[in-house]
C-alpha cells in the first residue's frame, strides 16, 4: 500500500471483475431469515449476527462501500441499520467469510471469490462448507480487481517491453482461465464464469469516477456512522 | 526464496568473520578508536536515523522535501477520531496497569509473606503466562467468548434455548487480556522487592504489638511503593504500545486506539497522518518510560536484607482455603485454560465442527510444515530473529566496549540512543523504518533487510541491559592487570571482559529470538511477498487458506517453542547466579 505513494504506476486496469455478494451461513440461519436483498440486512433479526469488511482498514471494502452508497442513491440508512445491528468490522474480506464459517456471525457481504475458494478448499478436504452465497435482488456490486505494475526508472526498456508482454499475457485466455479458477470473473467473454457463479447473475455498474471524487466524503461519513458502535 | 535465505545467512557470516578478524588483528589503541567509530556510525544509522526521519517527516521535512509545517499536527487535532483514539489509549493504559498491579502485587505478597502452600503452582503459571504472547491471548479470548465459541457451545449444551449475548469485542476485553498479559512482570518485580526488603522491620512492628494488617500497610507497603510505582509506569508504557490486542479485540467494534489508528491511516494511504500519530504516540511512550527510569534510579533502597534468621510467615488460618481457591481458579483460567482451548481448536478439522473423535486431526500442524506460505513464515521468523539477534549482539558489544572501557566523547549519549527503542512502540519503529528505508536515497523496502534492521534496533537494548549488569559487577583491576602487561583496550576486552559476558550474550540472544517469534506490528508494516513472518500469518487469518483452526495451531506452536526457549533461558540464568542483573531487560523482553 505504501508502494503506491513511492513509485509511479505504469499499467493499471480492469483485468478481472469481481462481484460483491451477500454471504450467509445457512446452518445457523432459519429459512425465512435468509437475505435475498441488500435491504434484508437491515432487519433487526441480524442483530449481533453480521460482519462486514471495514472501509477504514481495507481499500476493497471502501470500494464496496462506495458501491452500496450508489445503490441506495447516497442514502446512508443501510449503514445506519447495519451499525445498529452491531455488525462486526473486519480488517479484510476473507475474515468475513472466516467468521461466518466458524459460526461467529451468520451473514455479511464480501467479494464472492474468497468464499468460492473457501468452499472449494473444504470440498477438497471432504467437508461440506457451511457457507452459501446469496446474490442480492438489487444486483451484486461489480468491483474491479486491478493489477499494478511498478515502474523502475533505472530499467526503461523493461518498463515498456516487459510490461507490454505481461499485459498481453494477463489478458490472454490462458491467464484469464487461471483467474477464473481462483473464482474471479474474467474480462473476456470467451472465458466461462467460475463454478458457483450463476450465468444469470445480475450486477450493478458502479460509477467509479464519481466514487473516487467522493472518496473523502464516503470515508468520513462511514467513520461517523460505524465508529465505536 | 531459498536463495535469498542462503544469501542472507551467508552475508551475516561474512559480517561476523570480518568483525572477528578485525578484533584479532588490530591490537593498537588506534583500533579501539576505530571500533568505537564504527559503533557510533552503526547506532546513528540504525537507531537514530529512522527515529529522526520520523520526527522530521511529521513536521514536513524530509530528504526530498523541505517545507516545515505544523499543519500536520493541527490536522491531527482537528479530527475528533484522533482524540477518541488518544482517550481510549490512555484509558486502557491506566485501567490495565491498575489490574496488572493488583493481580501481580497481591500474588507476590501472598507468596512471599504468608504460609500459602502452592508457591510452585503460582510460579509455574506465571511462567506459562509469560510464554503466551499477548496476541495469542486475544485469539484465545475470541475462541472462548465469541458467538458459537467454547463457552457459548458449552452453555447451549446445558441449557435449552440459550441466548448468548456477550459482547466479545470491547475495550473491557482489551483491558482484561492486557492486564493478564502484564501481571507476571509486576509479580516478578514486587516479589524481588519483597524478598530484598529487610523483614526484621516487619518483625519488629509485629513484636511491638501492631496487627498484621497494620504492619502490612504501615511497613511493608511503604517499602515496596517505589517499586510498584516504577513498574506501573513501565507496564503503562507497554500497554499503550500494544498493537495486536486492540486490533483483535477493539477494532471489530469500531473502537480505535493510537496504535491501531496508525495502521488504519496507512491502509487509507495517509502516510502523513500515520507519521504524525506515530510521533505523538512516541512522545507519550518516551515520556512515561523515562519517568519510570527516573523513579527506578531514585528509588530508596531502605535496607538490604542481611539477617539470616527466617522471618515469620503470616498464618492465613481460616482464609487459607479461600485464598488458595481464588488463586488456583484465577491462574487456571488465565494460563492453563487459554492453552487448552487453543490446543482443542487446533486439533479439529474445522473450528465450527463439534469436538468428536472423527473430527480430530493433526493436519493443522502437519499443514504448517507442508503449506509453502506457512513454512516460509516460520522459516522467515527464525532467520530474521537469528540474524537480527546476532548483529544486535555484535553492535551491543561495541557499545558496551565504548561505554565502559574507553573515554570516547559522547559514549553515554550513544548508549542512551541505542536504548531508545525500548521506549518505542513497535508500530512506531515500523513507520520510522518505512520512512527511513524506502526513500529515494536508501531503498530496501520489499527486502528482508528492512525487517531485520528494525529487529536489530529492537534487540540492541536487550543486549545492553543483559551485559551492562555483568560488566558493572566486574573487578576493574582485572583490566588494569591486562593493560599493565601491554594488552590494548580491545585485546583486554576480547580476552578479559568477553569471556565473562558469554552467558549474558546467550540470554540476550534467546530473549531476542523469543520476541521474533511473537512480534506482529513490525513485520506487518514491513513485509512483502516472500517475507511473511509468523506474526503476519497469525494476524492475517484467511478463510480460503487457513482459518481459526490454523491460527490456533500456529499459536500452540509459538507457545511450545517459547516454553522450550524459556526453560533453556532459566537454566542459563541459574548457572549465572545473578538473576537481578538485566532485570529491566528481562521485563522488556517479556512484555513485547
Amino acid at each position: 500500500m505504501v508502494l503506491v505513494s513511492m513509485f509511479a504506476l505504469v499499467g493499471c486496469g480492469a483485468y478481472t471483475n469481481d462481484v460483491a455478494t451477500e454471504d450467509n451461513n445457512v446452518d445457523n440461519v432459519k429459512k425465512d431469515e435468509i437475505s435475498t436483498s441488500w435491504t434484508d440486512l437491515k432487519k433487526p433479526h441480524w442483530n449481533n449476527r453480521l460482519a462486514i469488511p471495514d472501509a477504514t482498514q481495507s481499500v476493497t471494502a471502501l470500494a464496496i462501500t462506495s458501491g452500496i452508497e450508489q445503490i441506495f442513491n447516497y442514502d446512508w440508512a443501510f449503514f445506519e441499520a447495519v451499525s445498529s445491528n452491531n455488525a462486526m468490522l473486519l480488517k479484510s474480506n476473507s475474515q468475513v467469510a472466516e467468521k461466518a464459517k466458524n459460526g461467529e456471525v451468520d451473514a455479511g457481504f464480501l467479494p464472492h471469490d474468497g468464499v468460492l475458494r473457501s468452499i472449494n478448499k473444504d470440498k477438497k478436504d471432504g467437508i461440506e462448507s457451511p457457507l452459501k452465497i446469496v446474490w442480492p435482488k438489487e444486483g451484486a456490486i461489480s468491483i474491479q480487481r486491478p493489477i499494478g505494475i511498478i515502474a523502475n526508472e533505472s530499467r526503461p526498456n523493461e518498463n515498456t517491453v516487459l510490461s507490454a508482454e505481461f499485459i498481453d499475457f494477463i489478458l490472454s485466455t490462458e491467464a484469464q482461465e487461471i483467474m477464473s479458477k481462483f473464482g474471479f470473473i474474467s474480462v473476456r467473454t470467451d472465458v466461462k464464469l467460475p463454478k458457483g457463479v450463476p450465468n444469470d447473475v445480475h450486477s450493478t455498474v458502479v460509477d467509479w469516477e464519481h466514487a473516487s471524487e467522493n472518496e473523502e466524503n464516503t470515508r468520513s461519513t462511514y467513520e461517523k456512522i460505524m465508529g465505536g458502535n | 526464496m531459498k536463495k535469498t535465505q542462503e544469501a542472507l545467512t551467508k552475508k551475516s557470516w561474512v559480517v561476523i568473520k570480518i568483525i572477528k578478524s578485525f578484533l584479532s588483528n588490530l591490537n593498537t589503541n588506534k583500533s579501539s578508536i576505530l571500533a568505537g567509530t564504527i559503533t557510533y556510525l552503526l547506532v546513528a544509522s540504525l537507531v537514530l536515523y529512522p527515529l529522526a526521519t520520523l520526527i522530521f517527516n511529521s513536521f514536513g521535512i524530509s530528504v526530498i522535501n523541505y517545507s516545515p509545517t505544523l499543519q500536520t499536527y493541527t490536522n491531527v487535532f482537528a479530527d475528533i477520531n484522533n482524540w477518541i483514539a488518544l482517550k481510549n489509549t490512555i484509558y486502557i493504559g491506566i485501567v490495565a496497569t491498575f489490574f496488572a498491579l493488583l493481580f501481580g502485587s497481591s500474588l507476590a505478597w501472598i507468596t512471599t509473606r504468608t504460609n500459602f502452600k502452592y508457591k510452585h503452582f503460582v510460579s509455574f503459571n506465571v511462567f506459562l503466562t509469560l510464554c503466551i504472547p499477548s496476541y495469542v491471548y486475544a485469539v484465545a479470548w475470541i475462541d472462548i467468548f465469541r458467538r458459537n465459541g467454547r463457552l457459548d457451545r458449552t452453555l447451549a449444551a446445558i441449557f435449552e434455548n440459550f441466548d448468548y449475548t456477550f459482547n466479545t469485542y470491547s475495550l473491557g476485553a482489551v483491558i482484561f487480556v492486557l492486564s493478564i498479559n502484564m501481571y507476571p512482570i509486576v509479580f516478578m518485580a514486587v516479589s524481588h522487592a519483597l524478598n530484598n526488603a529487610n523483614r526484621s522491620l516487619e518483625d519488629t512492628s509485629m513484636l511491638s504489638g501492631a496487627t498484621r494488617l497494620k504492619t502490612t500497610f504501615k511497613i511493608t507497603l511503604p517499602l515496596i511503593v517505589p517499586t510498584i510505582f516504577s513498574i506501573g509506569l513501565f507496564v503503562f508504557s507497554r500497554v499503550i504500545a500494544n498493537f495486536g490486542v486492540p486490533a483483535a479485540l477493539a477494532f471489530p467494534s469500531g473502537i480505535e486506539v493510537l496504535t491501531t489508528r496508525v495502521l488504519s491511516s496507512l491502509n487509507n494511504l495517509q502516510l502523513q497522518l500515520a507519521t504524525t500519530l506515530s510521533v505523538l504516540l512516541l512522545a507519550i511512550s518516551v515520556a512515561v518510560f523515562y519517568w519510570h527510569k527516573f523513579v527506578m534510579k531514585n528509588r530508596r533502597y531502605t535496607t538490604i536484607s542481611s539477617s539470616t534468621s527466617k522471618p515469620q510467615l503470616i498464618e492465613l488460618k481460616k482464609s487459607k482455603i479461600y485464598v488458595t481457591i481464588l488463586i488456583v481458579v484465577f491462574q487456571f483460567l488465565t494460563s492453563i485454560l487459554p492453552f487448552i482451548t487453543l490446543s482443542l481448536t487446533s486439533l479439529v478439522t474445522r473450528s465450527h465442527l463439534p469436538l468428536t473423535f472423527e473430527n480430530l486431526t493433526f493436519s493443522n500442524f502437519t499443514g504448517l510444515f507442508q503449506n509453502p506460505i506457512a513454512l516460509r513464515g516460520i522459516r522467515n521468523s527464525i532467520t530474521f530473529g537469528a540474524v537480527g539477534a546476532t548483529i544486535a549482539i555484535i553492535i551491543g558489544l561495541g557499545i558496551i566496549f565504548v561505554s565502559y572501557k574507553t573515554k570516547m566523547l559522547g559514549r553515554k549519549f550513544i548508549e542512551t540512543v541505542a536504548s531508545l527503542p525500548m521506549a518505542c512502540p513497535s508500530v512506531v519503529l515500523g513507520i520510522a523504518a518505512i520512512l527511513a528505508w524506502s526513500s529515494s536515497v536508501v531503498n530496501i523496502y520489499g527486502t528482508p533487510w528492512i525487517i531485520i534492521i528494525t529487529y536489530i534496533s529492537l534487540f540492541i537494548p536487550i543486549v545492553l541491559k543483559n551485559l551492562a549488569g555483568i560488566i558493572e559487577s566486574q573487578d576493574p583491576s582485572l583490566d588494569s592487570a591486562a593493560r599493565v602487561n601491554g594488552a590494548s583496550r580491545l585485546r583486554t576486552f576480547r580476552d578479559i571482559t568477553f569471556p565473562s559476558l558469554k552467558g549474558g550474550i546467550f540470554s540476550a540472544g534467546l530473549m531476542a529470538f523469543i520476541i521474533a517469534l511473537r512480534e506482529i506490528p513490525i513485520s506487518l508494516l514491513l513485509f512483502s511477498y516472500g517475507n511473511e513472518t509468523i506474526g503476519v500469518l497469525m494476524f492475517n487469518m484467511r478463510s480460503d487458506f487457513g482459518g481459526t483452526e490454523f491460527v490456533s495451531a500456529i499459536s500452540v506452536l509459538v507457545i511450545t517453542l517459547t516454553v522450550i526457549l524459556r526453560i533453556i533461558l532459566k537454566q542459563v540464568a541459574l548457572k549465572r547466579k545473578n538473576k537481578k542483573n538485566g532485570s529491566l531487560g528481562e521485563y522488556y523482553a517479556n512484555s513485547n
